[in-house]
């Protein structure tokens, strides 16, 4: 019978934790003598360190001034060490009147899937471009038609409604040179146009339309310009 | 005995376990994580089987640094999730997910069926009851702001306007809200 796959995950990493723990075991094995051993040398060198410093600043004759410390001095019953038991309950504590400040990344599954959740603003023979904006973040979602699959990019609502938000498709490696470079996103309000450059010289360009684009380009290219805003844009390497 | 014994350990003590060769500690803690996971995965990508392999290099991931995990810095829930995220965002750049850990940890593929894929959707869907659950175990007050501002992801300026209440008050009622889930959740667990 056939095991599923949850549980055959579980088994998996159960061998892997048991694997885990006894190369620990062997580590602490194999370190432990020459942690002795570095010990015993630091604590040579560090007596030869101390008696050669209080020698070196040991007053010379009687006319020397006086060595002072910085360091405070409690007096006894000042302070109390913390026992283990009470750091742990104080840490518990402490942790317990945290507010949760990743509680968004929880309340992802409580959304509707991020499919679904995408309006699409963009559809042309070259792809679809979909976003799901809110207040704090606008993501998009950029499917290919030619071979298929998707990249998506998010960015703050700010960032993006000053700057555009786009996905730049890094490489294909199997692909024949020279290589196609696609950015798909979305401009400004009021942008009507993007383009690429390569050392200023204006090498492809691709219409807004509802605030969507999709340029596909030979390689090389170095900038990208989305209405005021310019970006170097990385060689490709693949 | 050992899962008993472990069972009743907190998120923190099962990672430090864990980390001191304890192996077992770590099959109380994918018991216990695997639903939450694979729902925040499931929210985010299109198909069960890439969301089971997210999760898979995530409890990976889990294992191979829970040596690193400090609580002083925050909850092992958070921690997790974080590690989560990180490979989400990692597969959405590569567009391919990562088994890099996995295979690092010498862990044999698992081959999913049609069965585990609605499997994987049962459990995710298991993941996201037990936050709907503690959500509505909540104080109207506090639910609704934190579905407001946490859920709909609206404004604390909005929120308070709607709610005929001071911004303070919002913020107020949603970090007292998370913080009671939050308790909820790890006594669940």
């Amino acid at each position: 019978m056939r095991r599923d796959a949850t549980r055959a995950l579980r088994r998996e990493l159960h061998k892997a934790a048991a694997r885990q723990a006894r190369l620990g075991r062997r580590r602490a094995r194999r370190v432990l003598p020459l942690a002795v051993v570095v010990m015993i040398a630091a604590s040579g060198a560090a007596v030869a360190a101390v008696g050669g410093s209080i020698l070196g600043y040991a007053p010379d004759s009687p006319d020397d001034p006086v060595l002072t410390s910085p360091t405070q001095t409690a007096a006894p019953g000042q302070f109390s060490r913390l026992s283990r038991a009470d750091l742990a309950k104080i840490r518990r504590e402490r942790q317990r009147r945290a507010p949760v400040s990743d509680a968004h990344r929880w309340f992802a599954a409580l959304r509707v899937p991020s499919s679904a959740a995408y309006d699409t603003i963009y559809r042309s023979s070259r792809g679809l471009i979909s976003a799901r904006a809110t207040d704090r973040e606008i993501c998009i979602q950029d499917r290919r038609t030619e071979h298929g699959g998707w990249s998506s990019s998010c960015a703050p609502t700010v960032v993006a409604r000053t700057y555009g938000l786009y996905v730049i498709e890094q490489c294909d490696s199997n692909a024949p040179h020279p290589q196609r470079r696609r950015i798909a996103g979305i401009a400004p309000n009021g942008v009507s146009e993007v383009r690429v450059e390569r050392q200023n010289a204006e090498q492809a360009s691709a219409p807004v339309r509802n605030n969507g684009f999709i340029l596909i380009t030979d390689e090389p290219i170095d900038t990208i310009v989305v209405g005021p805003a310019r970006r170097a844009i990385p060689p490709i390497t693949c | 005995m050992f899962a008993n014994r472990f069972s009743r350990l907190a998120d923190d003590a099962l990672l430090a376990a864990v980390a001191a060769g304890q192996h077992r500690a770590f099959t109380e803690f994918y018991d216990r994580h695997l639903p939450g996971v694979l729902a925040y995965f499931r929210a985010r990508v299109e198909s069960a089987d890439v969301a089971f392999d997210l999760a898979a290099e995530t409890f990976a991931s889990v294992l191979a640094s829970a040596s690193r995990f400090d609580p002083g810095k925050g909850s092992a829930l958070g921690w997790v999730y974080a590690i989560a995220r990180n490979l989400l965002v990692d597969s959405y750049r590569r567009r391919a997910v990562s088994d890099e850990t996995r295979r690092r940890l010498r862990m044999q593929p698992v081959e999913l069926c049609d069965d585990d894929t609605a499997r994987v959707d049962s459990l995710a869907a298991i993941g996201a009851a037990q936050l709907a659950a503690a959500l509505n175990s909540l104080p109207t007050d506090q639910r609704d702001a934190i579905i407001a501002r946490v859920v709909l992801e609206h404004s604390y300026a909005e929120i308070a306007a709607t709610l005929t209440c001071s911004q303070s008050v919002v913020r107020q009622r949603v970090s007292r809200g998370l913080r009671n889930i939050r308790c909820r959740l790890e006594n669940d667990s």
